[in-house]
Parts: C-alpha cells; sequence; structure tokens
C-alpha cells in the first residue's frame, strides 16, 4: 500500500516534469527563412494602433516547423503549393478551390483549414476569415505555432473590421502560446 | 318621244363591243387590285417570317439541357479504392477496355495494376488533358499513380466526372452541339449525296431536286434521295410542327428561301446538323448529331469513322424505323445504300466503301443515363439553384453543374437502403410495400451532401421525402436540451444529477401534459449523460423546464433550424416537424463540433462555353461553445456505445467510435436516427406516408439502415477534438471527485473550473494530499 503511495506520489511529480519539458521545445525561427511575406497581413498597411503589452510584441507569423509541414501527403503539399501559387497572382477563388479540394480529401488538417483563412482576409472577408481561424485552431491542438498564426490573423481581421477591443484580445492569446 | 338628237348614231355591230369595254376595264381593274393585295399580303407575311427565321437563328437558337455532374473522384496515394470499385467507376465513365489505350477513355486491367487513359474535361478552374497513367491499387487504397510516358509519379488526379443529371428544356430534346469545323467530312458529303444533292447550288427550294428525286426514287424502288432541300427540312424542323398540309409546305418553302437569302452555305448546314432529330430515348429526344454520336456510338462527332457516320446519315430518313439497336438488319441495309451512293457520286473512294461494309452496326452497348437517375439529389441542386438562376435559364441554357454528389457512396447506399426496407417491412410485419424512409449523407467536414435518398425505391422520381417529408424528430432534439446544460458549466455537468421524475404540465388549452419514458418508469437522480444515453423523457423535460423552453428553442436555431418553431414544452421531446435535410443541418454543427456550415449540393457552375460563372464556397461560423459542443457529443458517443444507439455495432466493430442519437415518435410513427462517423453524417427517416404506426423504433428501424450504410462507406473513426479548458476527471458513481484507484470510477471531461470538488468517500486522505501537491506544482510551473 505504501509501495503504491510513494509511485503514485512519483508519478504526480513526473507529470510536473512532463510539463516543464514542453517550454523546452525551440521555437521556429523568427524572419530569417522570409515566411512572412506568404501572409498578406504583412503587406497591407496596418491599421492598427499600437498598443501596451507586457511581453514581446508578436511581430509576425512564424513558419510551421518543418516536422508538421512534412507530414502532409503529397497530394496535399501540391494543391497547398497550387493555392499558395494561385493566391500570390490574386486568384483567389482559384486558390480556394484547391483548398477545398484539400479538405475533401484530408478535413481535418489544421493548415488547409488556415489556408483558407488567409484567402478569405486576401478578400477582406473577415469575419469568415476569423471563423475559419477559429476553425483551424480548433483542429490545431498541439501545434502552438499553427495556433499562434492562426489569433495573429483573427487579431488582425478583426483590426481591419475595427474590434480594436477583440483585436486586442486574440494578440494576447498569440502572445501567450509562446 | 323623239330620240335625243346628241345620241350618237353607232352600227349596230359595235353594241355588242361597246358593251364589253366597260367590263374588261372593271375586271382588269379587279384583277390588279387582287394582285396588289396579294402582293402586299404575301410580303407582310414575308416579313412577318423574316422576323420570326432571324429570331430563331440568331438570338439564342436551340435550348440546352443542363448537366450536372457528380463530384470527380481524386485519385491520390492512399485513397481508399478497392479495385471492383475503380473498375466500375471506369465502366460507368464508359472507359472501354483496350489493352494498348489506343483513344482517350480506354483502360487496361492486369491484376491490380490499370493502365488508363483519362478524356480531357473542362472543370470549373480550367482543363484537365487526358492523360496515359498506371495505376497500382494495393490493400483496397490507391498505391501508386504514374505517368506511363515520363514514369514521374503524380501526386493528385481528378477523373472526369461522371454526368448524374440533366434538366431538359420543355421540350426534352438533348444536343451536343457542334461547330461546321468538328463535323467529319465524310457527313457532309453524306449528306448532300443522299439528302439534297443541289445544296451548294440552290437558292433554298430547287424543283429540279424534286423531280429528279422522283425519278431517282421510282427507278431504285425505295427512297434514294429527298426531295426537300436541307434547307427546307431545317425549316420544317426548325419553325413548324410536325403536320403535312399544301399551306405548311408553301411556308415552309418561303422560309427556305429567306433562309438562304439571308444566311451562308455553311451557317444552314451546321444549323441543320445541329438540329436534325436522330431518335428517341425514353423521354428525351436526341438531336442533332453531336449528340446521336455519343448516344449510338459513345463517340464524339469528330472521331466516327465512314460506316458510322452513313449509319447516323441514314437515319434522318427514319430513326426510330431505322433504329440500330431494335431494327440492326434494317440500319444496316439503309447503311449500305447510303454508302453506295457516295461511292457512286464519287465522294467516297470505293475501297473505302467496301472496307465499310464489312462492319457490324457497332453501336455501343453502353446503359444510357436519363436525366432522372438520382432525383432525390438533383431535387436538391434544382432548388438551390433556383435561389440564383431563373428556372428558363435552368434549362435552357446548357449550364455545367458542378454537384457535390459521391457516384459510387450514392450508389451504394441506394442498393442498402433498398434491401434493408424491404426487409424490415417483411421482419416487422407492416403492410406490404408500406415502409417508406429518406436518407442524407454530408462530409462530416465542410457540409457537402455526398448522397439524397428519397424513395424507397430511390430511383422513383416522386415525392422526395429527403427534403419534404416533415415530420416530428421526437428525442432526435434532445441533444439540444441537453447543449443548452452543458452551455452552463458552473450549473451542468455531464455528471450533474437530474430527476427523472414524473412531471405533469398545463398546456394552454387546459390539458395536463403527462409525459412518460419509454419503459413507463421513473429512474430518480440520474446523471446528465445518462438521462441523454437512455433517452430519458422524465428526465429531459424536468431539465429543459429548468432551463426554460425558449433557450432550447434558441439552442435549435444556433444550430441551424430555420422553421419557425414553438416554444412549448412539448417541444423537449421532438414535437417538432422537420424535415430528413434539415436535421442534417442541424446535426452537421455538432459534427463540426460547434462550427455551423451550410449544406452545399453545388459546388460551382460554369457555362455552356466552360466560363465560370458561380461558385458556392465553403463557409463556416462558430454558434456553439466547442468545449459545450465536446462535452455533448462525449455523452452522444456513449449513447452509441452503451445506449439507445448500441445495436450499430451489430454491423460495425466494437471499437469503431461513433456519435449519434436515436428519435422515436409517438405510437412508432417515425423511425429515426441521425449520427457522424470520423468522415461521414447520415441521418435516416422511416415511417409511412399514412401516418400509421410503423411498428419501429429509431433503434430497430432507421439505425440499422444507417450503421449497415455506415459499415459500407465510412472509413474513418471518429476523432474529437478536445479543446485547451477541458480536463478529464476521475468520479465516483455518484458524482464525486475520485482517483483511477477507486472501484466503479470512470473519468469523465469537464470544462475547467466545473469539476466537482467535493471529493468521494473513495479517496483516502493521503491520496487528497497527493493530489494537491501535484496541482500546486503544476501551478507552480505554469506561472513561469
Amino acid at each position: 500500500m505504501n509501495i503504491k503511495l510513494i509511485c503514485s506520489g512519483l508519478l504526480v511529480l513526473l507529470t510536473g516534469c512532463a510539463d516543464l519539458s514542453m517550454y523546452n521545445q525551440v521555437p521556429a525561427p523568427v524572419g530569417g527563412t522570409a515566411q512572412s511575406s506568404n501572409y498578406p497581413a504583412q503587406r497591407e498597411p496596418a491599421k492598427v494602433e499600437t498598443y501596451a503589452l507586457d511581453d514581446a510584441e508578436p511581430t509576425g507569423y512564424i513558419a510551421q516547423p518543418e516536422a508538421v509541414v512534412a507530414t502532409n501527403s503529397p497530394a496535399i503539399v501540391a494543391l497547398l503549393d497550387g493555392a499558395h501559387q494561385y493566391r500570390e497572382q490574386g486568384q483567389y477563388d482559384m486558390a480556394a478551390l484547391k483548398l477545398e479540394r484539400a479538405v475533401r480529401i484530408s478535413p481535418r488538417n489544421p493548415q488547409v483549414w488556415h489556408e483558407l483563412a488567409n484567402i478569405r482576409m486576401a478578400q477582406q472577408q473577415y469575419e469568415m476569415a476569423i471563423s475559419l481561424a477559429k476553425k483551424s485552431n480548433l483542429l490545431a491542438a498541439g501545434n502552438r505555432v499553427l495556433q499562434r498564426n492562426n489569433w495573429l490573423l483573427i487579431a488582425d481581421s478583426f483590426s481591419y473590421l475595427g474590434q480594436t477591443s477583440a483585436a486586442n484580445k486574440a494578440k494576447r492569446k498569440a502572445a501567450s502560446l509562446f | 318621244m323623239a330620240k335625243p338628237r346628241n345620241k350618237p348614231k353607232t352600227p349596230k355591230k359595235n353594241i355588242k363591243d361597246r358593251k364589253a369595254k366597260p367590263n374588261r376595264h372593271v375586271f382588269r381593274a379587279f384583277l390588279l387590285r387582287l394582285f396588289a393585295l396579294t402582293f402586299v399580303v404575301i410580303v407582310a407575311y414575308g416579313v412577318y417570317l423574316d422576323y420570326i427565321v432571324r429570331n430563331q437563328f440568331e438570338g439564342k437558337r436551340w435550348e440546352l439541357a443542363a448537366h450536372v455532374y457528380a463530384n470527380p473522384i481524386e485519385l491520390y496515394q492512399g485513397v481508399p479504392l478497392t479495385v471492383n470499385q475503380l473498375e466500375t467507376l471506369l465502366i460507368d465513365l464508359r472507359y472501354q477496355r483496350s489493352v494498348s489505350l489506343t483513344s482517350a477513355g480506354t483502360y487496361y486491367r492486369s491484376g491490380n495494376t490499370f493502365k488508363i487513359k483519362t478524356r480531357p474535361f473542362e472543370f470549373f478552374d480550367g482543363r484537365e488533358e487526358s492523360k496515359s497513367i498506371r495505376v497500382h491499387v494495393s490493400n483496397n487504397r490507391v498505391g501508386s499513380i504514374q505517368n506511363i510516358r515520363s514514369g514521374s509519379s503524380i501526386a493528385l488526379l481528378r477523373l472526369e466526372p461522371v454526368q448524374v443529371g440533366s434538366f431538359y428544356p420543355s421540350h426534352k430534346e438533348d444536343r451536343i452541339l457542334v461547330k461546321i469545323s468538328d463535323v467529319p467530312q465524310t457527313l457532309i458529303d453524306g449528306l448532300i449525296t443522299i439528302e439534297d444533292r443541289d445544296f451548294y447550288q440552290h437558292y433554298g427550294v430547287s424543283i429540279k431536286s424534286i423531280f429528279r428525286a422522283l425519278w431517282a426514287n421510282i427507278k431504285a424502288g425505295g427512297v434514294v434521295q429527298g426531295g426537300s432541300t436541307l434547307t427546307q427540312q431545317l425549316a420544317k424542323n426548325f419553325y413548324l410542327s410536325s403536320e403535312r398540309s399544301l399551306w405548311r409546305k408553301i411556308k415552309e418553302a418561303m422560309m427556305a428561301l429567306i433562309l438562304e437569302f439571308r444566311y451562308q452555305k455553311d451557317e444552314i448546314l451546321e444549323a441543320y446538323i445541329n438540329e436534325v432529330f436522330l431518335g428517341q430515348d425514353g423521354a428525351r429526344s436526341i438531336n442533332g448529331f453531336g449528340m446521336a454520336s455519343v448516344f449510338y456510338f459513345n463517340k464524339p462527332l469528330i472521331d466516327l469513322k465512314p460506316h458510322q457516320v452513313a449509319l447516323l446519315v441514314g437515319l434522318v430518313k427514319g430513326p426510330s424505323y431505322y433504329d440500330p439497336r431494335r431494327h440492326a438488319k434494317r440500319a444496316l441495309k439503309r447503311r449500305d445504300l447510303v454508302l453506295d451512293e457516295m461511292a457512286r457520286m464519287g465522294v467516297l473512294p470505293v475501297q473505302q466503301r467496301n472496307i465499310a461494309k464489312r462492319y457490324g452496326t457497332g453501336i455501343s452497348t453502353f446503359k444510357r443515363f436519363s436525366g432522372s437517375r438520382f432525383p432525390a439529389f438533383l431535387d436538391l441542386v434544382k432548388r438551390q439553384l433556383s435561389r440564383d438562376y431563373k428556372e428558363e435559364e435552368l434549362n435552357s441554357d446548357g449550364l455545367n453543374v458542378f454537384s457535390t454528389l459521391d457516384y459510387t457512396l450514392q450508389t451504394t447506399a441506394e442498393k442498402i437502403f433498398k434491401t434493408t426496407l424491404k426487409s424490415l417491412n417483411k421482419q416487422y410485419g407492416i403492410e406490404k410495400g408500406k415502409l417508406q424512409g429518406a436518407m442524407v449523407i454530408t462530409r462530416r467536414e465542410g457540409g457537402e451532401v455526398v448522397a439524397v435518398i428519397g424513395d424507397r425505391n430511390p430511383e422513383f422520381d416522386g415525392f422526395n421525402r429527403a427534403l419534404d417529408a416533415i415530420r416530428p424528430i421526437g428525442s432526435l432534439v434532445k441533444p439540444a436540451v441537453y447543449l443548452t446544460a452543458l452551455s452552463k458549466p458552473s450549473q451542468y455537468t455531464l455528471t450533474s444529477l437530474i430527476d427523472d421524475s414524473s412531471i405533469s404540465l398545463k398546456q394552454q388549452s387546459g390539458e395536463l401534459w403527462e409525459p412518460q419514458n419509454y419503459d413507463k418508469q421513473e429512474h430518480g437522480q440520474v446523471p446528465l449523460h445518462s438521462a441523454l444515453t437512455h433517452s430519458y423523457n422524465l428526465a429531459t423535460v424536468n431539465l429543459g423546464m429548468e432551463l426554460k423552453v425558449p433557450k432550447v428553442k434558441r439552442t435549435l436555431e444556433e444550430l441551424g433550424i430555420r422553421r419557425a418553431i414553438n416554444p412549448y414544452p412539448s417541444l423537449l421531446l421532438g414535437a417538432i416537424p422537420l424535415s430528413p435535410v434539415e436535421v442534417a443541418q442541424m446535426y452537421q454543427t455538432l459534427a463540426g463540433e460547434g462550427f455551423f456550415t451550410p449544406l452545399r449540393s453545388i459546388q460551382s457552375v460554369s457555362s455552356n462555353d466552360n466560363i465560370a460563372l458561380q461558385r458556392y464556397p465553403l463557409s463556416v461560423r462558430q454558434v456553439a461553445n466547442p468545449s459545450s459542443v465536446y462535452l455533448l457529443n462525449t455523452a452522444l458517443q456513449e449513447v452509441m456505445s452503451e445506449g439507445t444507439g448500441r445495436s450499430a455495432y451489430r454491423h460495425l466493430p466494437a471499437n469503431y467510435r461513433l456519435v449519434g442519437k436515436t428519435g422515436t415518435t409517438d405510437e412508432l410513427r417515425d423511425s429515426w436516427f441521425a449520427g457522424f462517423s470520423g468522415d461521414y453524417l447520415a441521418v435516416v427517416w422511416l415511417g409511412r406516408d399514412d401516418n400509421k404506426p410503423s411498428k419501429l423504433t429509431g433503434a430497430s428501424g432507421a439505425l440499422q439502415v444507417w450503421s449497415k450504410v455506415m459499415r459500407a462507406i465510412s472509413k474513418q473513426t471518429v476523432s474529437l477534438t478536445q479543446p485547451e479548458d477541458i480536463e478529464y476527471v476521475w468520479v465516483d458513481p455518484s458524482g464525486l471527485r475520485a482517483n483511477e484507484f477507486c472501484a466503479n470510477a470512470v473519468q469523465y471531461p469537464y470544462i475547467k473550473g466545473s469539476a466537482p470538488v467535493e471529493y468521494s468517500p473513495c479517496v483516502g486522505a493521503v491520496g487528497r494530499t497527493l493530489k494537491r501537491a501535484g496541482d500546486w506544482f503544476n501551478d507552480f510551473i505554469n506561472n513561469k
């Protein structure tokens, strides 16, 4: 009986340690890989006012770690690439079409939903973009990089909608993830 | 009296002349006026006919049917597809076996490997060219796809979609338009030879032709030549009814003259080629050589060989009489006659004529797709389209409608639905043929409708129960009640105790409403999840009255119900009539974990010449807290594993996670089931059209259909994303906090902060302390 208690005590301690280890993850590189140009919010003139935050202001979207990208099947990669190309050319409907094909193939892939949110934002359909980003977040359990990117997208969209308090809330959520 | 002196004296013989002269004048004048009047009438009539000719010819010439396509099959590594499914699909796409892949639309299978030469297709987002590919299937999935020529691997390939229906113009003519430049020369030569030898020389009507044809036909003892010119035939078919009269002939001649005056020979020929009636297929008529080529030979017109062209030319004189499918000998004889004439006229080399005559009719045996192969689904498409397109546009603009239908899934579901209903009808001793039903299947994510069944005989185009059978949903409403409760985590959790005891409510009419449980028992204080799992009526009503019925109504509206809802207590037990598709919309939000997605049956629409017109994009909107929905879905999963839905596992593996709810109404009039797996959501309704008791509960009826279909189509078990503010906590049977060492303790999800705080007696003091220490440590770490 005592051994059981000691073991369960150790177990409790160990779970505590497990939590600790999550924060040892090296965050993905920022800026250098120049992924920020992918995200239209960075190109549009920011209508956002500055705000005071204790932590460092989240500067930009972070690229997905290689490991996450690699788990996408070749079909999804092909569709995401195609959508990306269309988006660069401003052909948003065509890009969305590719992404919707991706949803049919891999319905719960959070990255696909995130890209759909990006398209909607590029098309200035901000409320839709927010919903899609939230959906992506729901499916992105454990993927902090993607969740952060989603919250940044949501924050930007709220800003465009003029809902500054909601935007700030979203920014704080993004910041809290790192 | 004396005669007047002024009267001139005329010789007697002139009197007759003088009397005749005025009559001649009058007569001539009368004739002149008659001619003038006739001339004016003819000219006026001519102007009128001219107007008609021009209007039809230059305006929208033909009303073209809209064609509806299923969702195209995507081939990629890992897609679940058996060898037989792939082969059936290719056959349904009218692909032909060919070892050497001679043309687009051929395939060859050896074992598990397919060689396919795909047909090009104009998708909404552009043309996909023909490709020669090798597809390998292993373990019921596509293993690899390679380009045969280059050997490179292909990541993703869209096959052309199956055409699943059409919306025909009222006259039910089906056409594929061809341009004169796409018409084989043999066809033009053949038509000129047989129908109108002087086509390029005459002015619309040819007297010479009439006599020559008469003479030739007498000599040949059969109808070798026609006396009407092609232009006259065009006028007849295009503008006039089929009544035969002299007056009609005159009209026809006048219009032919006008056509020739107004338009070039090539334009007239092209119109003729697209107009002429060449066969009947049930309710639809086959018009134009473009359509006839596909209908008889399963090939585009430009690909036809001389013997095939000759057969079609022969049909002009009598499509039914010379029908190659029903009168093959006659058709062959006629074809040979055409070939001989063509050789005699010198437009077909004798050698070719000889080769051609050696062929049989060469008619394709492919089963035709009539307009309403999937009437219930097409009905949904039409209704959704008619929000954006007028009826005339839908029926006559030749639109290409790209739908969300999954062809394989629909046909599979139909088979199972049909046989299961038959056997249930028998098994439960229901009056023969009286058990009816409907089914709607959608993708769990994205809300695309992949299958719709509206009748026990799915192919029957009648009352579409999937869309129009509005029936009370019974216990299917309960998830809305429980979601309303679970959205208030401070008051209700999955383990909160609620009262399953009798309740009596006074209605507006003064009558008392005293609901009962299915087993007529009261179960006392029961955990919330249990009440839902076992579908207790009393507990639900008690809970609903606590929450207030208007709140439940609000939840239903948020979930996606658009129909007006009466906020009476009976709502809590499902006295709300809905159609199966509306129920699907409601449960779609649960499958979407709180995100509402409007159900769609169409992806996009393009015009007849492949210009992108409209897209129906994927959209979502968060309408419920994902955490509350997670709790609800967890309970609904329990419905399947332990509750009223557990008989689903007669047909599915025990570890195949499902989420669903049974629904039964008063006196078993309606049998409902709504639920989802990882990939599909499906709603089934069974009942009788005359609303008499169907003898089936939701579990014994609808669920059986549902689980059999799911077994056949679903490839993914349910996964529910656990939101971040959900924690799993051990509780004992009475709902007090426990740990994994307690007997009969189970883990349940709770929204953080709502889990029971009070400890169960089964947890000792040390256990509580350790737990507190662990919590403190966690908090310490998390505060950084």
